[in-house]
């Protein structure tokens, strides 16, 4: 390894060889020109020969802050192509950035670069890599990592500004692009679910594509779902409420409908505020619940007398034949 | 088509098995690579299609440690006394989508324990503790009974074990055809062969790689002929349009062609799954109709169709069963003196569904 000044132009910043061995997403200059010009340059960068001019293997961040600054050249550590593989790169590249955390796009790319650069299988991904980037040593985990990165850039600066979760963004890695990108505008973005309630949408929306034979940016734009999604008023608490709401009516049309017979059917019972009768999870059980609250002998007299009432006019039957059979 | 790996996994411990012997020269052009233990196998990486795809041209030979009987606790709403699993093997060769193994066990590699000895000395142990009680064994829970008995034989000396006990009985359950070591043998009545009866669409729909609605049909028919009692399972009634049309053809074929007295029970069970098979499902086949149908979750955690989907399909099927069977039935077994109902059974389903059915019969 020498040490030399090398002029800028020399350096490739732009094509396929630029970003061969850098980890850091997204690549900002701008907070580490203001530094340089501060205080100078205080690790010089290490280059790799290549055949079109020097390839960066460490450093691309002061590499550009410098060209944003107008220097025309940088102190540099240099290799010869042959005295570093792409392995030893990779490796040099990570010691670099070692001491600071990794946001998830980065451990992505780190294992992604290892993978299809050295060819490390997944399961050694899993053992000998994931650690160093404080990741657990799992290979379906590392896999879900190498996945991440065929997302689309507004998904994946999300993602490395912490706006995403990785595990909210692994639920979108078997979605297409199109797929991908709506979700994540009009659900994520607009509704802020938990892990369990976006995983509750997706699989909503994919059962519903196949079952309505729609995609799903297509189901999003329903004007009852587009209304409530790009609503300014609501709350992103209440607009995923009333989401995840209407795609189970859409998804379980049965089970709504009968909800809707049970409600209807209370109703007519015109019991007090004070009677709730409610059926099993599901219509699974084949009894009624009725719940009475009274606060005196006298009112709780006259829930009973009103449930009596309802009874000898058999106005119950109807909520057990529909308890029993869901109305066949 | 009968199964046959690409790769066979041989735990070093038993190389020397008599089994594993006899598995290695019928597959003499198959690789083999020794292992220290079945259960790290598996490659839980890759996307489930082309893990279980991979998977399933595996074979591993290994010794199952711990029981090889274990008293059946498959059913949380009902008890099954007196009922057994003999594990000989676990995984299957076929594909059926809605297979519980997907999210039960670590992988898919069909396995085989080769320490058959200390099996048939766990079944004999178990029949000899109890002789004043029926006992019922199954082999099919882990793995389909009979999909590897070409390569094991090991319905031989299970159904001769069987037959030298009169209170104790032995079911293979299967999808295949795979029924040639069976014949001739001495069963002595013990043996019941129970084949999961699907209408060819849901063969070729949800069912990969397993015989055909008529294969089924001719191989039960075959069994029949060989003096042993079949089981007819309707499990899982699946639910898709049409369902109607096929599954009664199906009731229609099999009334056709099977003897009605040697039939000995008839299990119906609509299709479940837990959270975690939902989510394979969904992962392998995301156009696949079988979860689309409203399923909610139960008392014991699975999903099933509503429950006013599962009685109507229930009170069709029954139907049709007593409607194509039972007239066959009566007339065969009156004169044998035997009572003429077919026995028919709700498998895994809720008391709830259960007293609808009866209050309606």
């Amino acid at each position: 390894m020498a040490f030399h000044t090398i002029p800028l132009r020399d350096i490739l910043v732009d094509g396929p060889e630029f970003d061969t061995f850098i980890f850091t997403y997204p690549l900002q200059a701008a907070a580490l020109s203001a530094s340089i010009q501060k205080v100078g340059l205080l690790n010089p960068v290490r280059l790799r020969e290549h055949e079109r001019g020097w390839q960066i293997v460490c450093g691309a961040r002061r590499v550009l802050a410098f060209q944003e600054l107008g220097r025309q050249e940088i102190p540099a550590q240099t290799m010869k192509h042959a005295s570093c593989s792409d392995e030893q790169a990779l490796l040099l590249s990570l010691a670099d950035n070692a001491p600071r955390p990794w946001n998830p796009v980065e451990q992505a790319r780190v294992l992604y670069k290892f993978h299809h650069l050295c060819h490390w299988d997944v399961e050694r991904l899993a053992r000998e890599m994931a650690p160093q980037l404080g990741l657990p040593p799992a290979p379906e985990l590392a896999q879900k990592y190498l996945s991440l990165l065929s997302f689309e850039d507004e998904i994946l600066l999300a993602l490395a500004n912490g706006a995403l979760s990785p595990a909210h963004a692994f639920l979108l890695i078997p979605l297409s692009s199109p797929e991908r990108g709506a979700i994540f505008q009009e659900v994520i973005q607009r509704c802020s679910p938990s892990l369990n309630e976006c995983r509750e949408i997706i699989d909503a929306l994919l059962d519903l594509k196949v079952i309505l034979k729609k995609n799903i940016p297509e189901i999003l734009q329903a004007p009852a779902l587009i209304d409530l999604l790009r609503s300014p008023g609501k709350p992103a608490r209440e607009k995923n409420r009333l989401l995840r709401e209407q795609l189970r009516r859409r998804r379980y049309p049965r089970l709504s409908q009968l909800e809707d017979q049970f409600e209807a059917q209370i109703k007519a019972l015109s019991l007090s505020h004070q009677t709730q009768i409610r059926h099993a999870p599901y219509f699974e059980g084949n009894h009624l619940e009725i719940h009475l609250r009274a606060t005196t002998n006298a009112g709780l007299r006259e829930a009973l007398a009103h449930l009596q009432a309802a009874a000898r006019r058999g106005g119950f039957q109807p909520l057990f034949d529909l308890v029993k059979g869901g109305g066949q | 088509m009968r199964y046959r790996p690409d790769i066979i996994f041989v735990e070093e411990s038993v190389r020397g098995e008599p089994m594993t012997r006899d598995i290695l020269s019928r597959l003499v052009d198959v690789k083999v690579e020794f292992i220290e233990n079945y259960q790290a196998l598996g490659w839980k990486y890759l996307h489930p299609n082309a893990r279980f795809k991979k998977e399933k041209k595996a074979l591993a030979l290994a010794r199952k440690h711990g029981e090889m009987v274990k008293e059946v606790e498959r059913d949380l709403f009902r008890a099954t006394p007196n009922e057994f699993y003999i594990v000989h093997s676990q995984g299957c060769p076929f594909d059926c989508q809605y297979c519980f193994l997907y999210d039960y066990l670590g992988h898919q590699i069909p396995t085989i324990f080769v320490n058959v000895e200390d099996m048939l000395q766990s079944v004999r142990d178990v029949i000899e503790s109890r002789p004043a009680e029926r006992l019922l064994f199954h082999t099919g829970e882990f793995s389909d009974a009979l999909a590897f008995d070409h390569i094991t034989n090991l319905s031989r000396p299970l159904v001769e074990l069987f037959a030298r006990y009169r209170h104790a009985f032995v079911e293979f359950r299967t999808k295949c055809g795979n029924v040639e070591n069976l014949i001739g043998l001495q069963h002595n009545g013990q043996t019941i062969i129970s084949w999961t009866f699907s209408p060819q669409r849901v063969v070729q729909l949800f069912e990969y790689g397993s015989a055909s609605a008529e294969q089924r049909i001719a191989a039960a028919r075959r069994c029949q002929q060989a003096g042993y009692k079949i089981g007819l399972r309707l499990d899982p009634l699946i639910r898709y349009p049409g369902w109607e049309n096929d599954y009664r053809e199906l009731i229609e074929n099999m009334a056709a062609q099977l003897q009605p007295d040697l039939i000995s029970d008839c299990q119906l069970g609509v299709f479940r799954y837990t959270p975690g098979l939902g989510r394979i499902i969904r992962e392998r086949f995301p156009k696949s109709y079988l979860r689309l149908e409203e399923s909610v979750p139960c008392s014991d955690g699975k999903y099933r169709y509503l429950k006013h989907l599962r009685l109507e399909m229930y009170q069709k099927i029954i139907g049709w069963l007593r409607l194509h069977f039972s007239a066959k039935r009566i007339a065969c077994l009156r004169r044998q003196g035997i009572r003429p109902d077919l026995k028919i059974e709700l498998c895994m389903e809720s008391p709830e569904v259960e007293d609808v059915l009866l209050q309606q019969q």
